[in-house]
């Protein structure tokens, strides 16, 4: 007994060793490290490898502008690791089965943070934010909002208390609302018809562009309304619609049962009444020909390919779901030879019956930006003073827009932003590296930077009248989206243990097959009467209730934090 | 017993160089293929980055039980099964009944030809023929689209791909288009080993082409007809993976969720808390497979008196 006893005493001080010296070492600083906030961040070289998803027109990381200027600014040295894409988090869940040594610093592609935190592959970053954060706590304290404030905190915490990632702020209205639907205003003239503000002024525009030919070449080939195969984010026709009679969460931070919160109580879109209701209207659509069965199965180039074509070929879209200027689905040739863009105008919120009229939120723009350090990183100081450094308003602008004085700077006092804020800063090129066909001069990634509401771009004079429509029209759709939103979201859930048990056992299950029945009441296959509690049954019996009880749980905490 | 090891001995001795270069081989096929075994174990364990393929705590069935009791058994299982059995059905007799024919083509240059031109589309990328076939059915832009369009006033098609019946017959049917020729050419090569002079005697007795090629053709390729179809049956279950990943849609999922893209869905694209329960399904599938293969292995051998069996 006595010399078991001694055996795990000796077991347990053999466990708790590594540990005690890991925690000495992690802290320790390293030699050559200046104060926090002073550049550069080491005297002597570090090299810190970065892992990203290499952007399509980015050169070559190794000889990139921002690659040179993020090295001699901090002292660093930089070696990249280029993960795959589409199916980034993979590598990473790879890299960590096969026990290989993990790059220093993840941009994304990291399946689920609080999981790798938990299990040890990322650095607990708490004590570093109290000990090294500097830049951070500045932008934090000068441009974020107390809601922003809050939220970024909120979405920073895994339920164990720690932050296993740097979480970047990029709430960009332009960002949370690239999904837009769009009408074809030439036609609506042609017909005598005024801009749709709801459902039903929609449905009869809808009508009129399938029977009258707006584009007069006599051959029914004009398609009243399209979007492309998709379930959440851009193109998403039915989505779009479902807006107008509730609000129906499909953006990256949504969770998998489209959970929606009033009074602090959660419940599933998915299985309301209103939701049903929404259905039968695009049912409707489907039935009579006027959405098109296509835009439940092309891809986004095939979107493309259909509305941004050349001038001498007849227009034959109404009204488009797309992202206006997105390179895969919207209006990027924009010359004189490919023009159609100008006859499109943006809608509103379309109302529904109900005078509902919400807009799809794509990202709130508080989760989905988080880098984190690994526990191969030899000097973890640094490597969080080098993600410390990217929040400064400075280096952040180099590191997404280019070079200072060539591609932006700092605004004047009262310059106005496209939605009509005070900007900080203004653009110097009228198309930024960042959509250039290729560039050498930023890593062209979307994590790593911050961006409060106070902290707007003004954008440069356009000289092409095609883009400059195209922006300004798209800015108006942001702007009438304001607040089309509603307060009480359940976003970016954090799971505690327990809840994550859960919401991974059922939570899939009820994505799919709700998507699944979603097209089946569109296409008519199944009926929103008959079928309908069938439907309702199935979702209980994939453990709705048992989501939706963890989710509550969930909601009430983070809401509480 | 003791004599034959003897002689196994002798032998191994006598030409030792020839074992020498098996080694290779074995070593391989040790390395790849039976030490990874080991990581099915992961079927029966949660996986978790920490502990590893060996250190990760033993869950039993659990895995198993999830996957038999999901709505996605019954689906992937049949859709599996009748994706595969479909195009055995079809696409296992057309590349016989195809080199047949071109092997009484008279006209040698022809015949090259025609075999050279079939056997092509074999080399395009999965992922190629698949963006092919979307473009060419796109009612509004493709060539499928435009045909159609001439005789209806400019009234576009009905879209293919958001048909779901309609989703195995594309499947089925471009994979024969693709692999027509390459598959016949095996046969192609047994029945040039066919002697003339079997020919020739069925000629002098008065034997008809018909008849020469169901009497002297037909059985010089059965043995290889009989080892293809028990190398094709032991994938009954493993339905091509890329094109049914790629050729999937919002509309045709409940017909074209296979095991294989079920597996990777699950297992790799969930992340790393996925590995298991992927892992249990993929190994239930190569069960299955072995199973299959064993079954039809059995069967030819019994129907053809010991004659053609793979083992």
């Amino acid at each position: 007994m006595r010399k078991l006893l001694a055996a795990l005493l000796a077991l347990m001080m053999l466990a708790a060793m590594p540990m005690a010296m890991a925690d000495e070492l992690e802290m320790s600083d390293v030699p050559g490290m200046t104060a926090p906030g002073v550049f550069p961040i080491v005297t002597e070289p570090v090299t810190l490898t970065f892992a990203l998803v290499p952007q399509g027109n980015v050169e070559d990381y190794d000889t990139n502008y921002f690659t040179t200027y993020i090295e001699e600014k901090t002292g660093i040295n930089v070696e990249f690791l280029l993960l795959p894409a589409p199916d980034t988090a993979q590598k990473f869940d790879l890299m960590v089965a096969a026990n290989e040594k993990l790059p220093d610093i993840m941009m994304g592609g990291i399946s689920d943070i609080t999981y790798y935190g938990m299990s040890g592959q990322l650095v607990a970053l708490n004590d570093y934010f109290d000990k090294y954060a500097y830049y951070y706590n500045e932008v934090m304290e000068k441009y974020g909002t107390e809601d922003e404030k809050a939220t970024l905190k909120a979405q920073s915490y895994s339920y164990d208390g720690n932050i296993y990632a740097f979480n970047y702020a990029v709430p960009e209205l332009g960002n949370n609302h690239e999904n837009m639907i769009y009408v074809n205003k030439v036609w609506l003239e042609k017909l005598n018809m005024k801009t749709p503000t709801t459902l039903d002024e929609l449905y009869e525009v809808l009508v009129a562009f399938r029977d009258k030919d707006p584009n007069g070449n006599g051959l029914k080939d004009e398609i009243p309304i399209i979007g492309y195969n998709s379930f959440d984010r851009r193109g998403d026709v039915v989505g779009d619609l479902l807006q107008s009679f509730l609000y129906y969460p499909g953006g990256v931070g949504a969770d998998q049962a489209r959970t929606i919160v009033k009074d602090g109580v959660v419940s599933s879109a998915v299985v309301q009444e209103e939701y049903r209701e929404g259905l039968r209207f695009v049912n409707k659509l489907y039935k009579e020909g006027l959405l098109t069965e296509i835009s439940l199965t092309q891809k986004d180039t095939q979107l493309k390919a259909i509305i941004d074509r050349p001038a001498s070929e007849p227009t034959i879209a109404g009204v488009i779901c797309t992202h206006f200027f997105s390179g895969v689905c919207g209006f990027t040739n924009c010359n004189d030879e490919y023009n159609k863009v100008l006859e499109y105008e943006v809608l509103a919120p379309l109302a529904g019956p109900e005078g509902v009229a919400y807009a799809l939120e794509q990202g709130s723009g508080f989760s989905e930006y988080k880098l984190a350090i690994t526990s191969s990183c030899e000097h973890p100081e640094v490597a969080f003073r080098v993600l410390d450094a990217l929040c400064d308003p400075e280096i952040g602008s180099t590191y997404r827009f280019g070079i200072k004085g060539e591609h932006w700077d700092w605004a004047a006092e009262g310059a106005v932003t496209q939605e009509g804020q005070p900007a900080m800063i203004k653009f110097l090129v009228a198309e930024q590296p960042w959509h250039w066909e290729t560039q050498n001069i930023i890593w062209r990634l979307t994590q790593g930077f911050m961006s409060f509401s106070d902290m707007k771009q003004q954008r440069a004079d356009e000289s092409n009248p095609y883009i400059k429509y195209r922006n300004e029209e798209f800015y108006r759709g942001v702007a009438l989206r304001l607040g089309a939103i509603p307060a009480e979201r359940f976003l970016n859930p954090i799971w505690n243990e327990e809840e994550y048990e859960i919401a991974t056992e059922y939570g899939p299950m009820i994505r799919e097959t709700s998507n699944e029945w979603r097209t089946m009441f569109v296409t008519g296959e199944k009926d929103l009467d008959a079928d309908w509690d069938e439907y309702l049954t199935i979702m209980e019996n994939l453990g709705l209730s048992e989501y939706l009880e963890a989710a509550q749980s969930c909601y009430t905490r983070m809401a509480g934090n | 017993m003791h004599v034959k090891k003897h002689a196994f001995v002798k032998n191994f001795k006598r030409c030792w160089q020839l074992h020498l270069f098996m080694l290779l081989g074995v070593a391989y096929i040790l390395i790849f293929a039976y030490y990874p075994m080991a990581g099915v174990q992961i079927a029966f364990k949660d996986y978790t980055p920490a502990g590893g393929i060996w250190g990760s705590p033993w869950v039993g069935l659990k895995h198993f039980n999830k996957y038999f009791n999901s709505m996605y058994f019954e689906r992937t299982v049949f859709n599996t099964l009748r994706i595969s059995i479909y195009s055995i059905v079809v696409g296992f007799p057309l590349p016989i009944i195809f080199a047949l024919m071109l092997n009484l083509m008279r006209n040698q240059k022809l015949k090259k030809f025609i075999q050279t031109v079939t056997y092509i589309p074999h080399f395009i990328s999965v992922v190629v023929l698949v963006g092919m076939m979307m473009q060419l059915f796109s009612p509004v832009v493709g060539l499928y689209g435009s045909l159609y369009r001439i005789f209806t006033d400019g009234v576009y098609p009905p879209d293919i791909y958001s048909k779901s019946h309609a989703f195995i017959h594309i499947y089925v049917w471009s994979g024969v288009w693709q692999e027509l020729g390459w598959g016949s050419i095996i046969y192609l090569a047994a029945l040039s080993g066919v002697s003339p002079e079997l020919h020739e005697a069925a000629m002098i007795d008065g034997a008809s082409r018909w008849k020469r090629v169901w009497h002297v053709d037909l059985p010089a390729i059965l043995p290889t007809v009989a080892i293809m179809l028990i190398m094709r049956s032991g994938s009954v279950m493993s339905v091509g993976f890329e094109k049914t990943y790629l050729m999937q849609n919002g509309m045709n999922l409940s017909v074209s969720e296979v095991i294989t893209t079920y597996v990777y869905k699950q297992g790799l694209g969930k992340g790393v808390r996925g590995f298991s329960f992927g892992s249990a399904v993929g190994l239930f599938n190569s069960v299955v497979n072995f199973a299959m293969l064993v079954l039809v292995n059995t069967v030819t051998k019994k129907l053809s008196d010991g004659n053609s069996g793979l083992f």
